[in-house]
């Protein structure tokens, strides 16, 4: 189980479904939402200076409205700048091959299609997670 | 993953009292990691917990995708609305713009047909000027052979007048007088000048009728 998980995705009813499903799944323990990009940077800022409360893994959507910049520019500044190994990768509706590949470029890990069954999707990720947390799993698409 | 705790006796007592009594549970992940030990009754409660809450998860799953996907729909019939209301706002705005092209067509129209009719106006000004002129000068050279007609005539009439009572007074006072006989003479000088003046009064007559023929044909086509 994963001790910790931060979901940066604009869609709060997501919110909900990602959270109900980790927890039946146990996938995992603590799991935190938020709806922006800049919060999400501000936070690992934050963590960067004090790792107390950093979650294991990052799952980022791709497109962010209200957001300075969208869910890839911020796995890059995350895994750049603040990121300090954490898990981390994209959740997205979308499955454009241009956009996966661009996410893979700055160093995402995976990337889960959202979609009505997630939750197949998050088992067959958490069966990978520790190869994610050790860095020997390739970047794999979940869809 | 943090370590799992347990709970001492006399908490899991009251949990399992408010469980039985309320059917009340403790919910969330916090269950994931309590121990129950050996104890039978507090597997039962924490096993009763995790099917409580997965439960209610599922159940809260659930109708969260139902909103999910109504609330898909609805940003569907929003985006098809508001394309409609695109659509709409651009045929009014043609609309309004055929409407402005019109309004300057009928303005248009209006300024042409006023000055067409300032223009017939001035038309018939021009043609009832050139009608009077025309008259005018009817008129006037009517006027004028009248004038030379009764200068003409009353030369004639004044001229024999003076003619034949020079001649007839010749043949009164004159050289040879008392031999001639006068008495045709006379009578020829006397119808003679009745004659002229029958002729006068005759041209007079005819002046004055030519005249009001002129004016009665002339006040016709005035009116």
């Amino acid at each position: 189980m994963i001790h910790s998980i931060l979901l940066v995705d604009d869609e709060s009813l997501f919110h909900l479904v990602f959270e109900d499903a980790c927890s039946l799944l146990d996938i995992a323990l603590n799991l935190e939402a938020i709806d922006s990009a800049n919060k999400a940077e501000d936070l690992f800022k934050d963590w960067h200076r004090d790792p107390a409360g950093r979650p294991e893994c990052v799952f980022v959507d791709l497109n962010l409205i209200g957001s300075s910049f969208d869910g890839i520019e911020l796995v890059r500044r995350i895994n750049s700048l603040y990121g300090n190994g954490v898990v981390i990768g994209i959740i997205s509706s979308s499955s454009d091959q241009m956009e996966i590949e661009k996410a893979k470029q700055v160093g995402a890990q995976f990337w889960i299609v959202k979609s009505d069954e997630i939750e197949p999707r998050l088992e067959a990720f958490r069966e990978m997670y520790d190869d994610y947390k050790s860095r020997n799993a390739p970047f794999r698409v979940y869809a | 993953m943090p370590e799992k705790f347990t709970l001492p006796d006399c908490a899991w007592a009251t949990l399992i009292v408010l469980a039985e009594r309320d059917r009340l549970f403790v919910e969330g992940n916090i269950l994931k990691i309590m121990d129950p030990g050996d104890s039978g009754s507090y597997q039962t409660y924490l096993r009763t917990a995790l099917a409580s809450d997965k439960a209610k998860r599922e159940k809260r799953l659930q109708v969260t995708r139902q909103v999910q996907d109504q609330n898909t729909e609805l940003r569907e019939a929003q985006r098809i609305i508001e394309s409609k209301t695109e659509s709409l706002e651009a045929a009014l705005n043609d609309m309004s713009e055929a409407k402005q092209a019109t309004e300057a067509a009928l303005a248009e129209a209006q300024r042409a047909r006023e000055e067409a009719e300032d223009a017939r106006k001035e038309v018939e000004g021009a043609w009832h000027k050139a009608k009077n002129d025309l008259d005018y000068l009817q008129r006037k050279t009517q006027f004028e052979l009248m004038g030379n007609i009764v200068r003409v005539a009353l030369f004639v009439i004044v001229g024999v007048g003076l003619t034949t009572t020079a001649l007839y007074a010749l043949a009164l006072f004159g050289a040879s007088a008392s031999d001639s006989d006068t008495t045709l003479l006379a009578n020829t000088w006397s119808n003679m000048f009745g004659i002229l003046l029958t002729n006068s009064f005759s041209i007079i007559g005819t002046i004055m009728g030519v005249k009001y023929a002129s004016a009665g044909r002339g006040g016709g086509t005035d009116g």
